[in-house]
């Protein structure tokens, strides 16, 4: 059973309801019972008093003649009224009045009930039951409330239910005794009872109506809430949370309540529209990211793949290489074996040392071993164009130059199998920029493939512009009358030891890489290379290349660039590789090398020194005649003056003379260099050294290296943990006048400047034990008497962008190892000590501009 | 005289080695691809045979295979020479029937003392007091 706290609303509304139902109605039942018992004993009592008062006017004859019969007779005759329980007669004492026999005189007994037989004592025994104690109590009460004017008096008293009826007796103005009689409240309660099952019955009507009242109001207050409820279930249950309830239907507190959860429905509501855009945010954004996810490992795939490949394309590349590397190498073991036995041997056994034997060896030692520099140079090419680091140099050059040169280099290789050399060139071919070295590298390399091949024949280059998308190409055509190249090896020629496997190794050595570089430069050019062939037939090479190059052009550009030669904008601007020696632009304008002014009114002498001159490492200006030389020496300022003495107009007397008496110039040496001859002259006008014509230029280049250094010693501190490394360039640098102190790291090299003071200039590898290159630099410019040293790195590092900033900003060049050339590197040298002999020597004429 | 079947395509690795190998007092003979030494292995009878193992036509693996699949040809010791020095190589050599291997550049006394054990006779005198003097 629930309890009162745990029933729905409906069933709280429908007990409180019918209970108070019930309750009043059994509240008016009551009151109406009580109001009905108290009137009908108010009723009874006032009738009661009338029968006594009718009795008390019937009965005195009766009682006056003793006639007991009568009396008794009118005392039954009251018997309908059946409240009377007894009637009697008293007398004047309110005693029971007897006959003779001690038995009532006259008595009414309801319901007829025997009498008890008369005792003496007590008259009123004879009554039935309770009622002889009753009554005399009763009259007792009354007798002594009524003392004194009982004859008067008509007296009621009550005992418990009944009541006691007295009314005096009079006869003939006497009072001759009294009527008494007991009623109850018997009638009323028969009267009840008859009427009880009807009254259940209706309070059950009323009480049924009041549960149906009840069921009715409860239905009025709750049935709102019960549809408010199922509509929230509706809601909640199907979660649309995008409707609102219909807040007219509502009043007071449900109204209230559906504003509110209304308003919590919106909040809800928008939430879920944001939670389901976010969601939908979320899922395209999951989309796209696995998409991307998938495309990109699908690239990774693809690169891992391509890395996987190269890879084994490397390995292979490697195992090919070190072979064609072993191959030559083993006949070099070989011979060199060969001729340490005939050495040991000889004294073993006193044979005659075999001349031939022994120039044989040597011969082909040399053959292998030029075969392996080849290899390893193209190897290095190779890689180099791979990784992008090689850089190509154009310079205007004319074409029929470059052709004649090639033409000299091709002759000695055609001569081996009897083969004719035809240059067929197409008139205007004109000038050319290009790299000049690579370009010639590529057709020589093409036209000795067909000198190989061919026997007896004829290789002809045809060379001819053509103009393509506007833009200027020149192509080179090398013809052979040779074996040609079977159709399927067409497609392979151009790759690496493509040629390894096939028996033509034997018959026509070469290193394999020949054409497959040949590709490589041509494509980083942004030009392209192909054959035609037929076996038998000979074969055709065409190279195509623009007429113009962009300087310094990088072979990743290029090949890119490669896929489309022809729509590619030679002259487009290509990076130089940061770091590079900007000298190697063009020499001859770098500003950083030392200056020779030459003056001359003959241009074959210029001609003839510049290139000279230039390749030691300076720069010229030159001028034709006296006046226009001094202009260009106050201008320009040069380390020295290269001067002629007979010139039209002023000659090179009045030119020394105005130069050693000029104080802005006076301190710049000027050699003379004359025909006529009058040295000692010369040096009395101030002359530094004297050269008759014509010129001995290494005379020329030691004299002006006198001054290059200016007086202070050329010196020049190696610092390089690679032994060889350190043993070649002080070799090459002693041979050009320097003493040069080695060392093996960054440490021993700054304890070598502590010692030794300031060199004119230093050269540093960067990757070292211990103390590298870069802090070696660091240390140098935090002090300040070794800040000025020019330092030129030199390093086989891949550099990053910030080591290459920080090169670029505390020191003079770079350059790679492994790439530079010994003269090259002399003269970066000599170029930066030359600046900064004019740096630390602030004001002094002798010596070039600072750039 | 021990004669040795030198199969060698390279001219001047061939030049060095018989230059070598006749002063040493060897007899010797040449082919030029993996073909020539099947068939001069049979004609030519030598006591062992030098094999590159990089050859044209036919290479050195292939040649020896069909060397020692040979009834007629069988007995003869086959040393591999090989510019490619991997590990794998002297694998693929021997499991291709060669009886010894000689990587380039080739170890003059090594060479011997591989061959020695291998030939019917002795080393030749020469070659006998090159090994005992190295």
């Amino acid at each position: 059973m629930l309890k009162f706290s745990e029933y729905s609303i409906r069933g709280k509304m429908n007990a409180v309801i019918f209970f108070s139902n019930a309750l009043l109605l059994v509240i008016i039942a009551a009151s109406f019972s009580v109001w009905s018992y108290l009137a009908y004993k108010q009723s009874l009592e006032s009738r009661m008093m009338a029968v006594a008062g009718q009795l008390a006017n019937a009965t005195p004859l009766g009682v006056a003649t003793d006639n007991h019969g009568a009396v008794g007779a009118f005392l039954n005759g009251y018997d309908h009224e059946k409240a009377i329980a007894v009637a009697t007669i008293l007398d004047r004492d309110l005693n029971l009045m007897t006959r003779a026999d001690g038995s009532p005189f006259a008595i009414y007994v309801r319901g007829d009930q025997p009498l008890a037989r008369p005792a003496p004592a007590d008259p009123w025994a004879v009554l039935p039951g309770d009622l002889g104690p009753v009554v005399a109590r009763a009259l007792a009460t009354l007798g002594a409330e009524t003392a004194g004017e009982r004859d008067a008096t008509r007296a009621v008293t009550w005992a418990g239910n009944r009541a006691l009826v007295v009314h005096p007796l009079m006869y003939e103005g006497g009072l001759i005794g009294h009527v008494l009689i007991l009623s109850d409240l018997h009638p009323f309660w028969d009267l009840a009872l008859d009427r009880a099952p009807f009254f259940a019955l209706a309070l059950l009507g009323l009480l049924a109506v009041a549960f149906l009242v009840a069921d009715r109001v409860q239905r009025l207050v709750t049935k709102p809430i019960v549809d408010l409820a199922r509509t929230v279930r509706a809601i909640t249950d199907g979660q649309r949370f995008d409707q609102q309830i219909e807040g007219r239907r509502y009043s007071g507190e449900l109204a209230e309540f559906v504003l509110d959860f209304n308003a919590l429905l919106r909040v809800v509501n928008a939430r879920d529209k944001a939670l389901e855009r976010s969601n939908a945010t979320l899922a395209k954004r999951v989309e796209e990211r696995t998409a991307e996810l998938l495309r990109k490992n699908k690239a990774l795939a693809v690169a891992s793949e391509q890395a996987q490949a190269a890879n084994i394309a490397k390995t292979q590349f490697v195992q090919v290489i070190t072979h064609e590397l072993r191959t030559p190498l083993n006949a070099i073991k070989g011979y060199n074996d060969m001729l340490l036995d005939t050495f040991e041997d000889e004294d073993d056994d006193d044979e005659e040392i075999d001349r031939e034997e022994v120039l044989h060896c040597l011969n082909q030692t040399r053959l292998a071993v030029r075969h392996n520099i080849d290899l390893v140079n193209q190897v290095l090419d190779f890689s180099s164009i791979e990784a992008g680091k090689l850089t190509v140099q154009p310079r205007t050059h004319d074409l029929r130059e470059i052709l004649a040169e090639i033409e000299s280099t091709i002759f000695e290789y055609a001569k081996k199998n009897d083969n004719r050399v035809r240059l067929d060139i197409a008139d205007g071919v004109g000038e050319i920029e290009t790299d000049k070295t690579r370009l010639k590298q590529c057709l020589i390399n093409v036209m000795g493939n067909a000198c190989k091949f061919t026997e007896k024949g004829e290789i002809t280059l045809s060379v001819d512009v053509r103009e393509r998308s506007g833009v200027p190409w020149v192509r080179f055509v090398v013809r052979d009358t040779g074996v040609g190249i079977p159709p399927d090896k067409l497609q392979t020629i151009f790759e690496p030891f493509s040629q390894v496997d096939s028996s033509m190794s034997r018959k026509f050595p070469g290193t394999g890489l020949g054409l497959a570089l040949v590709k490589k430069v041509v494509t980083m050019f942004g030009g392209r290379v192909w054959a035609e062939s037929a076996e038998g037939q000979g074969s055709a090479f065409f190279i195509e290349v623009p007429r113009t190059l962009g300087a310094g052009t990088v072979a990743e550009g290029a090949a890119a660039a490669a896929l489309a030669p022809p729509a590619q904008d030679p002259a487009s601007p290509c990076t130089a590789r940061p770091g590079a020696p900007d000298a190697a632009a063009d020499p001859a304008r770098d500003r950083t090398r030392p200056l020779v002014l030459l003056i001359d009114d003959d241009p074959a002498f210029h001609d003839r020194l510049r290139p000279a001159l230039v390749d030691q490492g300076y720069r010229t200006a030159h001028a034709y005649n006296g006046e226009e030389g001094l202009a260009q020496a106050r201008e320009l300022a040069p380390l020295a003056i290269l001067l002629d003495i007979i010139m039209p107009g002023k000659d090179g007397w009045q030119v020394l003379e105005e130069v050693k008496t000029d104080p802005a110039l006076s301190r710049i040496p000027v050699v003379v260099a004359t025909m006529a001859g009058n040295a000692d002259l010369a040096i009395t006008l101030g002359a530094a050294d004297v050269f008759p014509k014509p010129l001995d230029a290494d005379l020329l280049m030691a004299c002006l290296d006198r001054w290059r250094f200016d007086g202070r010693s050329a010196h020049a501190l190696v610092i390089d943990d690679d032994a060889f490394t350190r043993d070649l360039l002080r070799r090459g640098l002693e041979k050009h006048g320097w003493t040069v102190t080695e060392a093996a790291d960054g440490r021993q090299g700054l304890a070598a400047l502590e010692s030794t003071g300031a060199p004119a200039v230093i050269l540093l590898d960067l990757m070292m034990p211990e103390v590298d290159g870069f802090q070696v630099v660091r240390r140098l410019r935090e002090r300040p008497d070794w800040a000025a040293i020019p330092v030129i790195v030199m390093t086989a590092k891949d550099l990053s962008r910030e080591e290459q900033a920080f090169l670029n900003a505390n020191v003079g060049s770079v350059l790679e190892k492994g790439t530079f050339e010994a003269r090259a590197l002399l003269a970066q040298i000599e170029g930066l000590v030359g600046v900064t002999a004019t740096d630390d020597d602030a004001g002094s004429p002798p010596g070039p501009t600072p750039p | 005289m021990a004669k040795l079947l030198v199969v060698e395509d390279n001219d001047m690795n061939w030049d060095m080695l018989s230059r070598w190998l006749r002063k040493r007092g060897f007899d010797l003979a040449r082919a030029v691809n993996g073909e020539e030494a099947v068939v001069m292995a049979a004609d030519e009878a030598p006591d062992l045979i030098l094999m590159d193992m990089g050859l044209p036509i036919k290479d050195g693996y292939q040649a020896t295979r069909e060397i020692k699949a040979n009834e007629a040809t069988r007995a003869l010791p086959v040393i591999a020479l090989t510019a490619n020095a991997m590990a794998e190589d002297e694998e693929r050599a021997m499991s291709a029937g060669c009886d010894g291997y000689q990587s380039k550049p080739i170890d003059f006394p090594q060479l011997l003392r591989t061959m020695q054990p291998l030939l019917p006779g002795a080393l030749p005198e020469k070659a006998q007091k090159f090994l005992d003097t190295h």
